[in-house]
């Protein structure tokens, strides 16, 4: 079990982490808010990069902090953009990171060439990581996060980068993993999560804004989702008057779907939500 | 400290194998070379070449007061024969100019000897034992070059902002500090690795100036008190030119160890390598100015013990020692430093 409590990052006069608290369990948590919304923050403190001003987080009742050295050894990390040297081999790099994280070295290389077989790298293990796509950066990043078979997982912006055959690719390898892990997938992309997470945790301004599960979610945004026809004339208008909203194709037309809390519009019909509209629902402006 | 261990090893690989420092070491090596074969004069003579080399054959390599003795029996016997001689009743011409030549010889014997003869009371004061005082006395040239040690600096300036900003600038520290080892084991690793190339080129660098003098001077040269050689003859330190290099590369050596962890500390404030650069250069010729116009607090600036004979010519024994005192003193204070400011989370 780990719990966020209280916690507080201060610079300067800015919050970016403004007395967030939660509690997670196993499964796949989805932190999701728009671009500066302090998810970063949040998961740099979680991983011990960056101190809180305040607050704490406490891993099975242990302060993560005081715990230091046994905490690191539970953890995978993943960063947004991960960075390794371009000397370095795939299988170097995993090697290192390996007896960075006290892996057995009997065991090591066996575990690193079946974690480098997972995110299909086994062909280029003996290949420079300067000869590499970004894909194939992110896929190494989750190969090494996975190294020391973590109990938490910290993906922060995984899918950034990866074309739609590897997000899925991506998304498959994460759901299933979580059968044994905490998982805390940070992003900003609905698509990437709404068919794995088991929670979603909303941020935004460093606050937590909403937390659920996804039908939860969903169920309370009924009769918050419109869609009209507009005409031509309309359309610009309307975007300008909701900026809660998003223009889709049905059946070759143009519909602009708008979630609002009243009737947008006389021809406006209520539909039915998806996690995206929470996503606009909560963000507002900032998400569009 | 296994976990120490561990990372320490992959610093050291990261720095000399994956990013190439091998390369760095070995151009500050050749660099160094050079330097100190430029700066290794041929062997030469103080007063006349001929003259000393004849000495050295005759008597020994070593001057002494039975040397002086010997010569001045030589001189009196030319005298002897010169005061003996009716030269008015030589008539012949190639006779004429066989005495007159002897005589020349002798007066620039008698020159040389007095030259002898003064150092070797100048030495006998400075010193309580008896001195020794070779023929060959042009260690002077070669000694005011044995001096701040610019090509280990230099290597340090470059080697340690890589090393501690290697990881930073290509995003490996984020995926490093969250493991088991952790931000401080990874820290101190990158010091001490800084440490051990920092003082092993150093080391080097020495070491090779000393190799390649006492390569071009035989070692009975390197024998003769410092005060021997112009310049040191006010030098308070009771010992051969030997003696004092080698002091001087413990003290040059001692002095890369706090050097490493203020470039460490610099990098990770300034986080560029050539504000790194810069800043250390500026501090360095700063403090060697400041040393230089405040000799009687000069130990305390970093650039008094990495500049070589200088040092050696300045200070006495206690304070030689005092200055190592320093020197331990300042990198185990920059060490703290650089472990709070590098370790300090954000």
């Amino acid at each position: 079990m780990l719990c966020f409590k209280e916690l507080n990052k201060k610079y300067g006069s800015f919050y970016a982490l403004d007395n967030f608290q939660t509690e997670l369990d196993s499964g796949i948590y989805a932190l999701l808010g728009p671009n500066g919304a302090g998810k970063s923050t949040l998961m740099n403190i979680l991983v011990g990069l960056t101190a809180p001003t305040s607050g704490e987080i406490l891993f099975d009742g242990k302060n993560t902090e005081q715990m230091g050295a046994d905490f690191r050894a539970k953890i995978g990390y993943m960063p947004q953009y991960p960075g390794f040297y371009p000397g370095f081999t795939a299988m170097e790099l995993m090697r290192y990171m390996a007896d960075m994280k006290g892996y057995p070295r009997k065991e090591r290389d066996k575990r690193c060439l079946e974690l480098l077989e997972s995110v299909n790298l086994t062909q280029q293990r003996d290949k420079k990581i300067k000869t590499f796509s970004g894909g194939m950066k992110q896929r190494l990043g989750l190969a090494q996060a996975l190294i020391n078979e973590p109990e938490i997982l910290v993906l922060d912006e995984p899918t950034a980068g990866l074309d739609p055959k590897e997000r899925v690719r991506f998304r498959n390898m994460v759901r299933k993993l979580s059968e044994k892990m905490t998982i805390i997938f940070c992003t900003h992309i609905v698509s990437d999560i709404e068919t794995i997470a088991k929670e979603v945790i909303l941020i935004h301004h460093g606050k937590l804004v909403q937390q659920g599960n996804i039908p939860a979610l969903i169920k309370e945004m009924e009769g918050k989702v419109w869609e009209i026809l507009p005409d031509a004339d309309e359309l610009e208008l309307l975007l300008e008057q909701y900026p809660r909203s998003s223009l889709v194709s049905r059946n070759m037309q143009t519909v602009l779907h708008v979630v609002n809390d009243e009737k947008p519009h006389n021809d406006a019909h209520a539909c039915e939500p998806v996690l995206e509209d929470v996503y606009l629902y909560q963000f507002g402006d900032d998400s569009v | 400290m296994n976990r120490l261990f561990t990372s320490y090893k992959y610093e050291l690989q990261k720095l000399i194998v994956v990013r190439k420092g091998w390369i760095l070491l070995l151009g500050v090596i050749l660099v160094q070379l050079g330097i100190a074969l430029f700066a290794a004069p041929s062997q030469e003579y103080v007063f006349d070449k001929g003259l000393y080399a004849e000495y050295t054959e005759l008597y020994g390599d070593e001057y002494s007061e039975e040397t002086s003795v010997k010569i001045n029996e030589e001189l009196q016997a030319v005298d002897t024969i010169v005061n003996e001689t009716d030269l008015s009743q030589i008539t012949d011409a190639e006779q004429i100019e066989a005495l007159s030549e002897q005589m020349i010889l002798a007066s620039m014997k008698r020159n040389a000897l007095s030259a002898l003869q003064s150092k070797y009371a100048e030495l006998s004061e400075c010193r309580e034992y008896s001195p020794i005082l070779t023929y060959d006395l042009e260690l002077n040239e070669y000694i005011s070059r044995f001096g701040f040690n610019w090509a280990s600096l230099v290597g340090m300036l470059i080697i340690i902002p890589m090393l501690m900003l290697g990881d930073k600038n290509c995003g490996m520290e984020q995926i490093l500090f969250p493991t088991s080892t952790g931000r401080k084991a990874i820290v101190c690793s990158k010091l001490l690795v800084g440490a051990t190339i920092g003082l092993s080129m150093t080391a080097v660098c020495s070491a090779l100036q000393f190799i390649i003098m006492a390569l071009r001077w035989d070692w009975g040269s390197l024998r003769v008190p410092i005060q021997s050689i112009s310049g040191f003859g006010e030098c308070k330190i009771n010992g051969s030119v030997l003696t004092c290099m080698i002091v001087c590369i413990v003290i040059q050596v001692l002095s890369a160890a706090p050097y490493v962890m203020m470039i460490s500390v610099l990098s990770s404030i300034l986080k560029k390598e050539p504000a790194v650069i810069s800043a250390t250069v500026i501090i360095t010729l700063i403090s060697t100015f400041v040393a230089e116009k405040l000799p009687s607090i000069s130990m305390l600036f970093l650039s008094s013990a990495m500049s070589g004979m200088s040092s050696i010519k300045a200070y006495s024994v206690s304070q030689l020692l005092i200055l190592c005192v320093f020197l331990l003193l300042k990198t185990a204070i920059f060490s703290i430093i650089a472990n709070c400011v590098i370790c300090k989370k954000t």
